[in-house]
């Protein structure tokens, strides 16, 4: 395995150019829209308050010292101070993050479930019933609009048939578990605070349902085309021949038809965190998403670009790790 | 000099449901296997060679069906049994190998997982039995141990394909079905992987259907030799009656498109296309192409008669 574990640091090591031109699209496009200063303060502002706040964020350094104060930060894990309250931008970033991991794990799992499952009954029912309903499934659930899914879900279930909470992360009566991940699913279990867990648990369902069902279809999708193609191959075919039962031949063909799913996986790590931004404003759910909106409603700019830095930094990691995956998984990627 | 017959098939059709409509891929076949021999299977391609071998060990493609006949082997028509107890059969009784072993065998697989799970699929063995029997198959076509742990995208084609027979008769099958095995295959290769099959077939006493569109390795080969013709099998006998004296047009227009290294310029072609078998000619489906044609061919099916001591061929030109 040490050429793998060789693989895996030349692969991280290149996740690092990677990062550098996303942080500096990042810098760029903030620049673009505007004097942000002039924006959160509004134009009625007398001259010295906006002169003072330009300075704080180091608006009035010349452009390429700005840069290279803004990389330094990034490389180091310093975000800058919010403008609003001159807090650490990373410490509100790591405060609010463990939510919407949470949330992310959770509706990823759901995604990928319901996604390989539709995917398969469509791809060995092709062109009868089952299929026909699980494509529409996968169109359908593409194009849905999450906080519509997210408010019919609260209204259904929240509401009418009043199963699961309509919003937050806890019941105002259960105390948080003690922070060891910040998720507060895994902590109340490390700490055998089961009322905690089971009510984190009802609270995750509305929004990772909702997360995980839009983002479903495109599994569905890809699950149901690779396994066809699969199933017309010669080695199918073999295996059959060799008299392998149902089951079995199945699984041969799932594990190559999902080997291009793992790609998908990583390219819906970022959807998922766009459409985090949305579920948790829909279901109140107080993680980096709500975080974010916030911070764009405040014209915060700095907190913006600090948050926008690490969910790219956070990708660019996802990526590795599918990756690494693929290396392990499949026998014939060289490295 | 003929022997038991391991399996034979009775007026077997397969039909192919495709959008344009039926294909009728194979009529009226009445083909046999003798035990322990090598039996020939040729024609040019989308004859039905590879559907009747695949209808015997009964995977057709999904959109596939035995649509009448049997099938007999060992006193049992195979037709018949759910598909459960088919798949008993499989591996354990019939073997198949495939024409391209660049795409028969699983690429996230070793060829050892490859081996073990056929062999615990069927039989109640541990494993370290198992892969006993995994090495013992791995060297009776040629490969060392060492290839055990490879994964297929690491052998050559050769390599592949001789993973692909110890596959196949690693649960010492009575039946092996070899589908174009050598076509995908370079020629000294080629050579090396009939050998091997000859060796395999006198060592295990298999009973071989050698499915091939090279009527001359068939000739080289094979002890009974069947000609396949738009889904009608045309001709069936010993090796020397079918070859030495050829009594259908087709087979007589196969063994002239032979090349001959002494005379390359007398190669003849077939002219014309094999039919669209949706909507097959009525009457000898031959008959667009066969220069003896008669008025009778195009209105009547010719039925398989017997010219010679188990040599039968099916046209209107032989009847008496």
């Amino acid at each position: 395995m040490g050429k793998l574990a060789n693989y895996l640091v030349v692969r991280s090591l290149l996740a690092i150019p990677t990062i550098l031109v996303l942080v500096t699209l990042v810098f760029i496009l903030m620049r673009l829209t505007g004097d942000p200063i002039a924006a959160m303060v509004g134009m009625k502002a007398p001259p010295e308050v906006i002169a003072e706040l330009r300075h704080k964020a180091g608006l009035d350094l010349p452009i390429h010292e700005q840069y290279i104060r803004y990389i330094t930060g990034v490389f180091t894990g310093d975000l800058g101070k919010t403008l609003l309250y001159d807090r650490p931008v990373i410490k509100d970033i790591l405060d609010h993050f463990p939510a919407t991991l949470e949330l992310t794990i959770y509706s990823f799992i759901i995604s990928v479930l319901i996604g390989v499952f539709t995917g398969t009954v469509a791809a060995i029912n092709q062109g009868k019933f089952e299929d026909v309903l699980m494509r529409f499934y996968g169109i359908f659930t593409y194009a849905i609009f999450i906080p519509w899914f997210g408010l019919l879900l609260q209204m259904v279930f929240g509401n009418w048939l009043g199963i699961i909470p309509i919003g937050g992360r806890l019941s105002a009566y259960i105390s948080p578990p003690p922070f060891i991940t910040g998720l507060y699913t895994i902590d109340s279990l490390l700490t055998g605070r089961l009322d905690a867990f089971f009510d984190a648990l009802r609270h995750l369902i509305g929004p990772s349902f909702t997360l995980g069902i839009v983002l479903s279809g495109s599994y569905t999708r890809i699950v149901r085309a690779n396994l066809v193609d699969i199933l017309s191959q010669d080695f199918i075919t073999a295996a059959r021949a060799r008299g392998l039962r149902d089951s079995l031949v199945i699984k041969h063909a799932l594990k190559n038809a999902l080997i291009p799913v793992i790609t998908l996986m990583g390219l819906e790590f970022a959807i998922l965190l766009t459409g985090a931004v949305l579920t948790e404003t829909t279901f109140s759910w107080n993680g980096l998403g709500s975080y974010l909106v916030d911070m764009i409603r405040n014209s915060d700019y700095i907190a913006v670009q600090g948050t926008v830095v690490f969910f790219a930094i956070f990708v660019s990691i996802i990526s590795v790790i599918v990756d690494a995956l693929y290396a392990i998984i499949d026998p014939r990627i060289r490295y | 000099m003929d022997g038991e017959v391991a399996l034979y098939t009775e007026d077997l059709g397969v039909r192919y449901y495709i959008q344009r409509g039926v294909v009728k891929a194979l009529d009226d076949v009445n083909f046999r296997l003798y035990k322990a021999s090598l039996t020939g299977v040729v024609g040019e391609s989308g004859c039905g060679k590879s559907t009747l071998g695949r209808a015997i060990i009964r995977v057709l493609p999904p959109n596939g069906e035995i649509t009448s006949g049997r099938i007999i082997y060992n006193g049992v028509n195979i037709v018949e049994l759910s598909e459960e107890e088919m798949r008993k059969l499989r591996g354990r009784e019939i073997g198949l190998v495939m024409q391209d072993p660049m795409t028969s065998l699983d690429p996230l697989m070793s060829v050892k997982d490859h081996l073990l799970e056929t062999i615990l699929e069927h039989i109640e063995v541990s494993r370290d039995e198992a892969l006993k029997m995994a090495e013992e198959a791995l060297s009776s076509v040629g490969l060392s141990r060492e290839l055990l742990k490879s994964y297929p995208h690491q052998l050559s084609g050769g390599q592949r394909q001789r993973v692909a027979i110890a596959l196949a008769t690693v649960l010492k099958p009575k039946i092996l079905i070899a589908d174009e095995p050598t076509t995908a295959l370079d020629v000294i290769v080629q050579k090396k992987v009939l050998d091997l099959i000859e060796d395999l077939m006198r060592e295990l006493s298999l009973t071989v259907m050698l499915i091939t569109h090279d009527i001359a390795l068939a000739a080289e080969r094979a002890d009974y030799i069947g000609v396949m013709y738009a889904g009608h099998l045309v001709e069936y006998g010993r090796v020397d009656q079918v070859i030495e004296d050829p009594q259908h047009p087709y087979t007589q227009l196969l063994l002239k498109s032979v090349p001959d290294i002494e005379n390359i310029s007398m190669v003849q072609s077939i002219p014309g296309l094999p039919p669209d078998l949706v909507n097959p000619p009525p009457g000898c489906r031959f008959h667009p192409r066969c220069p003896y044609k008669m008025d009778i061919c195009i209105r009547e099916e010719p039925k398989m008669i017997e010219v010679g001591e188990g040599h039968y061929v099916a046209c209107l030109l032989r009847r008496r």
